[in-house]
């Protein structure tokens, strides 16, 4: 696998996880997604 | 696909064919409002089975558990009824009576009596009655009938009253009350058929609706209401009280016996954390050895360059460092349903209520403390259910102290590279250390309530503990798979999720810029991180954190165990020779001193470490004000208290 190959996938990769990284904080801030996911209890906001 | 002549559009159906529709299953964020026009209320008091018989009807798998407090704010689901009809059901918060004492009571009260701006009054309320305790529940229906509110009464825990060899007789409890009363069980599969039935006559949906209801006087009300029920039980012929369970009173004479009853508490708490280290060493060495063959065979398949490094250093030195601990996790999160379920946690809660008097709380904040121990927030928002506002606060403000899971991780990794796993008097030293740590935070949490007590005196003291005593009941073996199955499916979403992603984003910033040509140190040392870490060092070098440690805490602020992923991956890139599937514990063991090991230990019993904790009481609180001074507190007890510790050992000669 070339050198450029290798940079490609790396780039699509940390790309993938900063946005899921800022998609998760907006979804957090607009109240679609639970406040921790460390537990059940608030795996459920209003619906 | 098209609804059925004459029949309400229908949520889509999940495979198996069950008759319930799933509206709000776990992790699951769907809009139902609208779906269903009719709206069922789940009322009742606390620990009646309200929230079980919701999971029943819209399977839901909503938490549930053997102690009142459970649920806080409203839930709804999607039912079915008999003949297919959809029913949005709303599972409201226990309340006694429909005077709210505190905020979850004003939530069902609110919705109940039309009071809710966010949510619409429901067309019908179902009056759930612990057939075991008639009269307490009776008392609501007599509130209820007098204010006109459309309802039927459903008798939960029938199964309980048979067991006790009595019987409750629904149909001349209905004529008596004149409102429909039929049987339930939450917690059978047929339980709820009678229900499902019932909710297909129309009259019921259609009965006159009072408009917004503002009860009597308090006091008045509360006697006639209680007059009512009575009358009524005189009436049915069931004014004789059923029996509690003999076991659990003659229990009750030893696990509430004040020297007797903590000593069993202390020993109960003792054997987790024994457990949590003893049990897990073979499934966690399975784990770590399958991590280390992953990352062997990336390494094998892929020539060197950036995307093995990404793979092996990043994901698999990152994210299998964070695996390695589910085993633990699993075993601590199968005492506390265990607990739970079981009926002790309320009995503890009152076993302590002097001692949370003494700080100035009360025993009704062991509940949220106690969920503090699995996250603290839902710990704090279960600190609504304390009507003072004085002990409310202090509630929150000392539940970040509590050891949530998200901290055994670190705890764990820090033992196992710096407390030899060795007895003392038989007991494991790493477990004790575990319990040790586990104290401190409780402790620290008593000294700064006690604190908060003596500031606030004057705003009043917080009222008596007035807390029902369930019945002990062995746990049920599913509930408690159950519980760890969706415990493990969190942890492992958390590490495929977020944990995943920080790690990405830290081992790009820790590989970038490249080292230039001839550069001989690790090439992580001139990359961003590196000079960030470099940068932070000078702020913790006081407490004796490294440059590696400065780095992993700043993820670390998104979920603490990302702080276990950041240091395996700022490791994995620190090594300059061929270390690949080289444990995180014996590279810290061996770069950091003792001194540094217990520093970063206390840091994580008092550091604010999660953002996520300090939006959620902005949000309970209304402001900034809390949270603010709650991080910067706890920052500061944090960096004060790894100061002394970094000292005091140095002094040791552990530096």
């Amino acid at each position: 696998m070339s050198e450029t190959v290798q940079f490609g996938v790396v780039l699509v990769i940390v790309a993938g996880a900063v946005g899921f990284v800022i998609r998760r904080a907006w979804r957090k801030h607009r109240g679609q997604a639970p406040a921790c996911g460390s537990c059940e209890r608030c795996q459920h906001k209003r619906g | 696909m098209s609804a059925a002549p004459g029949r309400p559009k229908q949520a889509r159906a999940p495979s198996g064919g069950s008759d319930v529709r799933a509206a709000t299953s776990v992790g699951a964020q769907v809009d139902i409002s609208g779906l269903a026009q009719r709206r069922l209320a789940l009322l009742g008091n606390p620990n009646c089975g309200k929230t079980a018989l919701f999971n029943r009807l819209t399977g839901s798998q909503q938490k549930v558990g053997n102690y009142a407090g459970v649920t806080v704010e409203l839930k709804r689901g999607l039912m079915k009824t008999a003949a297919g009809r959809s029913v949005t059901v709303i599972d409201l918060p226990g309340t006694y009576s429909l005077n709210a004492g505190s905020q979850d009571e004003a939530v069902a009260c609110g919705v109940v009596l039309g009071h809710s701006l966010s949510e619409r009054a429901p067309d019908l309320t179902a009056v759930v009655v612990d057939a075991t305790r008639l009269r307490r529940g009776l008392r609501l229906v007599a509130a209820l009938r007098r204010l006109q509110v459309p309802m039927l009464v459903l008798l939960n825990m029938m199964d309980r009253v048979r067991a006790q060899g009595r019987s409750v007789d629904a149909a001349q409890l209905a004529r008596t009350l004149g409102v429909p009363v039929v049987e339930a069980t939450g917690i059978r599969p047929e339980g709820t058929d009678a229900l499902r039935q019932l909710l297909d006559d129309d009259t019921l949906w259609h009965q006159p609706h009072p408009a917004s209801q503002t009860p009597l006087s308090v006091e008045s009300q509360a006697r006639a209401d209680d007059a009512q029920a009575q009358a009524w039980l005189a009436a049915a012929g069931l004014d004789q009280p059923l029996g509690e369970h003999a076991w659990s009173r003659r229990l009750d004479r030893w696990l509430l016996q004040p020297v007797v009853g903590t000593v069993v508490l202390l020993a109960l708490l003792f054997l987790v954390f024994q457990a949590v280290f003893a049990w897990a060493e073979w499934p966690m060495g399975l784990i770590e050895d399958g991590t280390t063959a992953v990352g062997e065979w990336i390494s094998a398949a892929l020539p060197d360059g950036l995307l093995r490094s990404l793979l092996v250093d990043g994901i698999v030195a990152g994210v299998g460092g964070v695996l390695v601990f589910l085993p633990q996790i699993l075993i601590l999160f199968f005492f506390i349903p265990v607990l739970e379920e079981s009926g002790y946690l309320p009995r503890a809660a009152l076993l302590l209520d002097r001692l949370m008097h003494a700080i100035g709380l009360s025993g009704r904040a062991f509940i949220p403390l106690l969920s503090s121990f699995a996250c603290a927030i839902p710990g704090i928002m279960a600190a609504r259910t304390i009507s003072d506002r004085h002990t409310r606060w202090t509630t929150v403000f000392i539940a970040p102290l509590m050891t949530c899971s998200a901290r055994l991780p670190v705890y764990a990794l820090l033992i196992g590279a710096f407390i030899p796993a060795r007895k003392v008097g038989g007991l494991s030293l790493q477990g004790l250390v575990l319990f040790g740590l586990y104290a401190l935070g409780i402790l620290s949490a008593v000294a700064v309530a006690w604190v908060a007590k003596q500031w606030g005196r004057a705003r009043g003291q917080a009222g008596p503990l007035m807390m029902e005593l369930p019945d002990y009941h062995w746990p049920r073996a599913k509930d408690v798979a159950i519980g760890l199955w969706q415990r493990a499916l969190i942890f492992l979403r958390n590490v495929g999720g977020i944990i995943l992603a920080l790690t990405v984003i830290l081992w790009a910033l820790s590989s970038f810029p490249v080292a230039p040509a001839g550069y001989t140190g690790a090439p992580i040392e001139v990359s961003l991180a590196g000079r960030i870490g470099h940068a932070l060092a000078v702020l913790f070098e006081p407490i004796g954190f490294n440059w590696q440690i400065a780095v992993a805490l700043i993820p670390g602020l998104a979920a603490r165990e990302v702080v276990v992923s950041a240091l395996g991956t700022v490791y994995a890139l620190s090594q300059t020779g061929d270390d690949v599937g080289t444990a995180l514990a014996p590279l810290i063991a061996a770069d950091w001193s003792l001194a540094t090991g217990l520093s970063l230990l206390v840091w994580f019993v008092f550091a604010p470490q999660c953002l996520a904790t300090l939006a959620v009481v902005r949000k309970e609180s209304g402001g900034w004000l809390l949270p603010v001074s709650m991080a910067a507190f706890l920052f500061g007890l944090a960096y004060t208290a790894a100061f002394i510790t970094y000292r005091l050992a140095a002094a040791w000669g552990w530096a």
